[in-house]
């Protein structure tokens, strides 16, 4: 008989009592690792949104951040080929770059002459394929919202753009609402916009493609998706390749940090006339949700530690007023304190040790019923439904760390009836 | 330190214990002297209230004298820290109590090992002496049985031989006797009186069963927290 089978004979003693102890313990420790899942997925999927819109980073025309915004033009890059087989040829950017693409800003009007409607547009022209890559960027393996049947209709069907299409575009849902347009209908649109070089508005044709829906509705609202080549022709008409800005996609957003500085070497050796911003830096919102969701989390943990704590603190001096005389005839058999301490904290073990246990495979039960229960909801700023997705298993931290969480929070509420066990009056115990 | 061959096993001397109670102040002992010698069999009698229990307190040393003072076994055990006292209950004490208190999750055989496991004896040697203990009572049967299953007569005795297990110079038995019926209650006696031959076990035994007290071989009579040699 050891100190550890007879803690582990006493939590069974009351069995009933032991078990709901076990089962707070248990849906403390669920609770965390659910909510805990949830945060771990928003972080991911702030980093791809921030990705999809963004890419990871973004090299611009010195100014742009100052200035540029309003006249996208102005601070276009005409050494976009330059650039990329720099970064490329990089020893130490190259292998962890992913993708170089760029992107060319035009802000101007869209015009339905069939439909007499026109908007404002915000402009990109992007490389057909590359863009691809960009817009569906998910190493993580999150369900997609285009992947949700609820929103499938909305999303593109075939690539936004395409090499052999010169003159397709890709709008924005919201946008073909305000221009009365449909996807399938090839309608011409005329795009006009200001050149740098000054004088009139140039204006050109394109053929709508199809319509594909962006999650934030401002964007979608505005978006013109076309070829880069389409874009130069229309605000550097007869001009080489221009860019707003250089996008790149990393193999890992880590290295992030390390690209930035690399780039600013880069620059500095080869007299570089270019500044550059991370998609966190250009979409600071996500970091801002991410804070007050984490917030809630340290809340949640806050009250499941303290409702937790005075529950175990209950059980525990429930027994220990039930075995009052017990452990004064320990104390007489020469148990010290410390060994009343001792044993209570080691049936507290005991209890975290099941109670967690058990936590953790109710939380990964209920995660997966969750996970596989499709529940969909729209999350702020967004006009798609995104899935509830509890990413529990992606990270051993979230196990780890709710399942010590709440035996820590076990043994702290074992810790105070323990010590007045200990300090009972042996003669008063045995009165008892 | 006193050699504890001449001098006396338990030594009180002018023991005062009051209890507050309320604004009242109950004086449980009244300045009590009494020395016990090594290997005698001491049954103290008296009234409910008279004491007994609170002098037996004392000399266990798990309550301290308000006035006066306590030695057993030369050491005056008011002097003690908590971890020394019970290693001092452990290697030199054993109790009995009126209701067993047995720990109810160790069979028979686990609760005599358990003070022997105090006491750091390896797990192999206790559990042999415990299951010796065990058969020189005729409790072999019953060892693997927890207190619930055994009668109260079988508990006494298992709480006899944890008391014993340990070779201590001093058994405190508090009526040990209480919660039996006279017969199961005199072999109770019969039973410590053999092992004080058998082992030498010093005996200070409280009762208010007559049929107890013929057993004894020292009287002492408790009376409103003063003591008087029967
Ligand atoms: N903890 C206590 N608080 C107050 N009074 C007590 C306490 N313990 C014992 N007493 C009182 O001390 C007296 C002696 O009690 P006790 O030693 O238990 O007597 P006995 O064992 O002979 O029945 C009684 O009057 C009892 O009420
Ligand atoms: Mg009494």
């Amino acid at each position: 008989m050891t100190s550890w089978s007879l803690a582990f004979r006493n939590v069974w003693r009351n069995t009933r009592r032991s078990s709901a102890t076990m089962i707070a313990i248990a849906l403390s420790c669920a609770g965390l690792m659910l909510f805990g899942g949830y945060i771990y997925w928003a972080h991911l999927a702030a980093e791809i949104h921030t990705v999809v819109l963004s890419g990871h980073l973004q090299v611009f025309k010195s100014g742009f951040k100052a200035k540029g915004s309003g006249n996208p033009a102005a601070y276009a890059l005409a050494n976009y080929d330059e650039i990329k087989k720099l970064l490329l040829a990089d020893p130490v950017l190259g292998p962890k770059i992913d993708l170089v693409t760029g992107q060319l800003m035009v802000n101007g009007i869209i015009t339905s002459a069939e439909q007499q409607t026109s908007s404002t547009f915000a402009g990109v022209g992007a490389f057909p394929d590359e863009i691809e890559r960009v817009i569906y960027w998910n190493p993580y393996g999150l369900t997609e919202a285009r992947q949700i049947p609820a929103n499938k209709h909305l999303f593109a069907r075939k690539p936004e753009l395409d090499a052999a299409d010169p003159e397709g575009i890709t709008i924005g849902e919201g946008l073909a609402r305000l221009l009365e347009v449909s996807g399938d209908s090839r309608a011409s649109l005329e795009l006009t916009a200001l050149t740098p070089a000054g004088g009139l508005p140039n204006m050109l044709s394109a053929t709508v493609r199809q319509t594909s829906i962006r999650a934030m509705e401002e964007i979608d609202n505005h978006l013109v998706v076309m070829p880069i080549t389409m874009a130069n022709d229309l605000v550097f008409p007869g001009e080489p390749m221009h860019v707003t800005a250089v996008q790149l996609l990393l193999k890992h957003t880590e290295d992030l940090h390390t690209v930035e500085q690399r780039i600013d070497e880069l620059a500095r050796e080869h007299q570089l006339d270019i500044e550059h911003r991370s998609g966190w830096d250009l979409n600071p919102n996500h970091e801002r949700s991410l804070n007050m969701l984490d917030m809630f989390f340290a809340f949640s943990f806050c009250i499941v530690g303290v409702v937790l704590v005075f529950t175990i603190y209950n059980t525990m001096m429930m027994s220990i007023v039930e075995r009052t005389r017990e452990i004064g005839a320990m104390r007489t058999m020469g148990v010290t304190r410390h060994g009343i301490v001792t044993m209570f904290l080691q049936e507290s073990v005991v209890l975290g040790l099941f109670g967690g246990l058990a936590g953790v495979v109710t939380g990964l039960v209920a995660a997966w019923c969750i996970n596989h229960s499709m529940i969909l909801y729209t999350p702020p700023y967004f006009n798609v439904k995104a899935k509830l997705e509890l990413m529990c298993l992606h990270s051993p931290m979230i196990i780890v760390g709710s399942f010590f969480s709440s035996f820590t929070v076990a043994m702290i509420g074992a810790y105070i009836p323990a010590r007045h066990a200990s300090r009972m009056e042996i003669a008063e115990a045995l009165r008892h | 330190m006193p050699d504890t061959t001449t001098q006396p096993l338990v030594r009180v001397i002018a023991a005062k214990k009051d209890y507050p109670l309320g604004h009242r102040i109950v004086q449980a002992l009244r300045g009590v002297t009494l020395d016990i010698a090594s290997h005698s069999f001491v049954v103290m009698q008296g009234p409910s209230g008279s004491g007994k229990t609170t002098l037996l307190n004392l000399i266990g040393g798990i309550d301290q004298p308000t006035a006066g003072s306590v030695f057993v076994a030369g050491q005056d055990t008011s002097k003690l820290g908590d971890s020394e006292l019970s290693r001092f209950r452990a290697q030199r004490l054993g109790f009995v109590f009126q209701n067993f208190n047995l720990i109810p999750v160790l069979s028979a055989a686990e609760n005599i090992e358990y003070p022997l496991r105090l006491n750091k004896v390896p797990a192999p040697e206790a559990r042999a002496r415990a299951l010796a203990m065990l058969a020189s009572m005729g409790l072999s049967e019953e060892a693997h049985q927890r207190p619930a299953e055994l009668s109260g007569g079988q508990c006494q005795r298992v709480a006899v031989g944890r008391a014993l297990v340990t070779r201590p110079d001093l058994v405190i038995a508090d009526e040990p006797t209480a919660n039996l019926d006279s017969a199961t209650g005199a072999k109770i006696i019969e039973l410590m009186r053999e092992m004080r031959d058998r082992l030498g076990t010093t005996f200070l035994i409280s009762t208010h069963d007559p049929q107890v007290a013929a057993l004894a071989e020292r009287m002492l009579m408790m009376r409103d927290g003063l003591l008087c040699d029967a």
